[in-house]
């Protein structure tokens, strides 16, 4: 695994490093976003196949061990709007949920799987504090319950909505969200519970780049059945799920304002500034300082000296 | 206490000694120089008191409720809203609000403005005070508020804007309380330990103008985590941390004017003869600034307007609103800065600083609050969470009180010759 | 006695998927089932029995099953190269769609032309997309329980508590 490294290939390497950069630049600028996860899993959600059976919602309650719900899983009055006249969403009883859509112009509903969509630059990762999220190689984004301080702007970052706080618990509140199966399954490479569970195969398991494909396909061969749009692979810097629809997508409930930069990149004009004010601040107000105070010592004395607190 | 001070004339205690000489006991000096009768006397006969007890009665069950049974038993609990009043209001509306220490630190440390200095004691407490109770509704809110240290000790994410405000909040508070001290010192008969803090004025006014421009700016750009949740208006990317960090500035100020006014007028018997009589030119000298970092701070806001495009949201609904936080938040006590400058009157001023102090709360709890989610639902928070709140506010008045009541803030303390060596 | 009903319990689901999951043999060589019993989910339902009589009366092979039947195919894309394809041997779904499978397995079945015959849905998408899709433009029973009575696994997995056992959807 270690290379030798010798005063020679530093040297060389520098060099090679500093030619690239004199060549290449204009390159390296194009090529904005770097590929971090080229052996992500990913699951492709197609809308059309969905039928709203919520097996999936049984299979990750057994999965994840979360409380039974209220009604069974049969029930079908979940579909109808709740609080706020809002469609369902996670929460701490439960990691995904199947809402129902309506959409104009077709004569059946369209069913909506929500859960972690498992970014490729998470959002809830890069807001957190103390480094509480983890992106794996696998593509789960997990999250470590024993340093998180539940600050709760990891919600507040999450354009899916998705991270969900247990307000209910004094001493053991956590953050609580789908982690892909990570520690059951997807760590020795199976697929999660949901995927297993789906009896339509509108859930489908695979590497993300291959998901891809298969979703270009199915818009190529069946063009009169799907937008030609993968929800997921841009969106927020790209998700490990991905989704094809029918009718598009913001008629099904999928915020498409969001916008492909990741979220992290909104925050980075103000990173930027950060070191700056570190090292120019300090030189620049001394200065104010003795600009300020100058006049007064001047008159007393003619030499411009640094003022000593009184 | 003013009808006390007026029938004994030794009060209040002002100094290190007696009329006879003799010290002041410690206690002595924490009940003003009273008796334990007369102190809860005029406890009792202010009527401002029972509207605390009130607020404290209900707001002390509560907090034990929040502690005991989570932060569900006096919130929603709304997952679309985690932050609640307690950081919309109790964070992002007093940082700003406190910004008054550093601003007059700089103002007489750094730019040598000698003529500020009987009210820079007052702008740094207002100052350490707003950071402190910052982090107590912090407290209130996070969901271990036993791990507030583990973002410093334990577990870094040093790529989060979050991770800058703990730092330099935590910074910055050491700072103001270092910058604090002198009064305390002053009060225990330590006045030669003044010198260690004189030493490194400058520094530490450096210190804070640093951490101030980032934190107060940070606090902006943690929104910009969230650019598809706030309404447009309320949220640039580019110009966020911009926009907190200058309406910071008039923030500071306007708090200064408020509070100091309200010591003028509440605690007159407090007030020392420097600060009594320089109190009107110093209101007009802050007005001055809060009105140019106003025009700033518009100026701003409308480049971050013309910069994301978004002139025909203005004509929505939430653009009415945008119009009229910004109309009644800011142009208005703009105007009435200026007029109250340019005429010498302070009334009119003091009326500014009153609607400054409210639109900047009101512009944080637009941001993270009302124009949040502004495409889901609008939340009303839980009255356990308002009354709450309300009730935290009631403690920082209190401390703030009863600081003001016995430290050299707004006063001279007057060493006695055997302390002050 | 109990060890060897615990055998025939695990064993049987097994055997089942093997030999009962439409084991017909190509149309020229022999007659199809009468009826075809579905167990492979057998965790959470009871068995299925599948009318394929019925269902031969009503409808051409070529409506459910691909080219594989000889019948040639109903689908525009197949017909491209399948329009005359001899029949095989086995037509069972079974015999090409996998119990279970990931995208990777799928890639790896060796396909002549990888261009096509990728994303083939798994043995339990094959048979609820055939016939939960007819069954909704044919005006078929499509309720979830319609076709699958729940085991007492089943009930505890979807939080169906006893006396709501008759509501259905």
């Amino acid at each position: 695994m270690f290379t030798k490294t010798s005063r020679r290939t530093v040297l060389k390497s520098g060099l090679t490093g500093a030619l690239a950069t004199l060549f290449m630049r204009a390159k390296s600028a194009e090529s904005h976003s770097i590929k971090k996860y080229p052996d992500s899993s990913g699951v492709l959600v197609d809308l059309t196949r969905c039928v709203g059976c919520r097996s999936c919602e049984a299979a990750c309650n057994a999965e994840q061990n979360l409380p039974e719900p209220e009604l069974p899983f049969t029930d079908k009055s979940v579909f109808d709007e709740g609080e706020h006249g809002q469609k369902r969403r996670t929460d701490e009883t439960r990691y995904t949920v199947v809402n129902r859509y309506e959409p104009e112009g077709l004569d059946h509903p369209l069913f909506r799987k929500v859960q972690c969509n498992h970014c490729q630059e998470p959002a809830c990762l890069s807001s957190c504090f103390v480094n509480a999220y983890t992106k794996t190689p696998e593509g789960a984004v997990i999250y470590d319950p024993d340093i998180c301080v539940g600050c709760r702007t990891c919600m507040i970052a999450c354009p899916f909505y998705i991270p969900t706080f247990k307000y209910s618990s004094a001493f053991h509140p956590r953050i609580l969200k789908c982690i892909f199966c990570y520690d059951t399954r997807l760590k020795y490479g199976r697929e999660p519970a949901c995927v297993e569970a789906c009896p339509q195969d509108a859930l489908l398991f695979g590497s993300r780049d291959t998901l891809i494909k298969i979703g270009r396909r199915r818009i190529e061969e069946k063009g009169d059945r799907y937008v030609d749009h993968i929800y997921g692979e841009y969106e927020a810097g790209g998700t490990s799920w991905l989704y094809l629809s029918s009718v598009p997508f913001e008629e099904v409930g999928f915020n498409t304002d969001i916008s492909d930069e990741p979220i992290l990149d909104s925050v980075k004009n103000f990173l930027g500034i950060v070191p700056m004010v570190l090292t120019i601040w300090p030189a620049l107000f001394t200065g104010f300082h003795l600009l300020a105070t100058r006049k007064e010592k001047g008159v007393e004395d003619q030499n411009i000296h640094v003022p000593e607190d009184k | 206490m003013r009808t006390l001070t007026s029938d004994i004339v030794s009060l209040p205690v002002a100094g290190s000694q007696k009329k006879d000489g003799t010290l002041w006991t410690l206690k002595q000096r924490l009940f003003l120089g009273l008796t334990t009768r007369q102190y809860g006397q005029q406890l009792c006969r202010n009527p401002v008191n029972w509207v605390l007890a009130l607020l404290f009665a209900v707001g002390f069950p509560l907090l034990f409720q929040r502690y005991m049974y989570g932060l569900g038993a006096v919130t929603h609990g709304s997952n679309d809203y985690p932050w609640g009043l307690f950081l919309g209001f109790g964070l992002f509306g007093m940082v700003p609000l406190s910004a008054s220490g550093c601003l007059l630190g700089t103002t007489v440390s750094l730019f040598g403005r000698e003529d500020f200095h009987p009210i820079e004691r007052l702008a740094l407490l207002n100052g350490l005070l707003g950071y402190f109770f910052a982090v107590i509704y912090l407290e209130v809110d996070l969901g271990m508020p036993w791990r507030l240290a583990y973002p410093m000790f334990v577990s870094f994410g040093p790529a989060a804007v979050l991770f800058l405000v703990a730092w330099h909040v935590a910074t910055y508070l050491s700072v103001q309380l270092a910058e604090v001290l002198p009064a305390v010192f002053e009060w225990i008969d330590r006045p030669g330990w003044k010198m260690y803090i004189k030493r490194i004025t400058l520094g530490l006014t450096i210190a804070g103008i640093i951490l101030s421009t980032l934190h107060q700016g940070a606090l902006g750009a943690l929104f910009c985590y969230a650019p598809s949740k706030i309404h447009p208006l309320w949220i640039s990317t580019e110009f966020q941390w911009i926009h907190f960090l200058v309406s910071a500035i008039f923030g500071g100020l306007a708090m200064v004017i408020v509070s100091s006014t309200l010591i003028n007028r509440y605690m007159y018997w407090r007030c020392g003869e420097a600060f009594r009589k320089s109190l009107d030119n110093l209101t007009l000298g802050l007005a001055k600034g809060a009105s140019y970092s106003m025009i700033t701070y518009l100026a701003i806001k409308l480049v971050a307007v013309a910069h994301d495009n978004e002139w025909e949201y203005l004509l929505t609904g939430w653009g009415f609103y945008y119009c009229l936080e910004i109309g009644l938040g800011v142009v208005l006590p703009m105007f009435l800065f200026a007029k109250g400058v340019r005429d010498g009157k302070t009334g009119p001023v003091r009326i500014a600083a009153f609607i400054t102090v409210v639109g900047i709360i009101w512009n944080r709890l637009n941001t993270s609050l009302v124009c949040f989610n502004y495409q889901l639902y609008q939340d009303i928070p839980h009255w356990k969470e308002i009354w709450l709140t309300v009730a935290l506010y009631g403690l920082y008045f209190s401390v703030y009180r009863f600081v003001v009541y016995r430290l050299p803030i707004v006063f001279d303390w007057d060493e006695s010759p055997s302390v002050a060596k | 006695m109990k060890a060897l009903w615990k055998i025939v319990k695990v064993f049987f689901p097994v055997i089942m998927i093997c030999y009962c999951v439409f084991p017909v043999k190509g149309m020229c060589g022999q007659e199809p089932p009468e009826s075809v019993v579905l167990s492979y989910l057998h965790k959470l339902y009871k068995p299925v029995h599948f009318d394929h009589q019925v269902h031969t009366e009503m409808y051409d092979c070529c409506s459910c099953h691909h080219h594989t039947t000889g019948d040639g195919t109903a689908k525009a894309g197949c017909k491209k190269c399948h329009s005359d394809s001899a029949a095989l041997e086995n037509v069972s779904c079974s015999s090409c769609h996998q119990f279970k499978k990931t995208v990777e397995i799928t890639q790896s079945v060796p396909v002549a032309d990888p261009l096509y015959h990728i994303d083939k849905p798994d043995l339990k998408g094959a048979l609820h997309l055939q016939c939960l899709g007819c069954h909704q433009t044919e005006d078929g029973p499509t309720g979830c329980q319609e076709c699958h009575e729940f085991t007492p696994a089943g009930r505890t997995r979807f939080a169906l508590k006893n006396e709501e056992l008759q509501r259905r959807d």
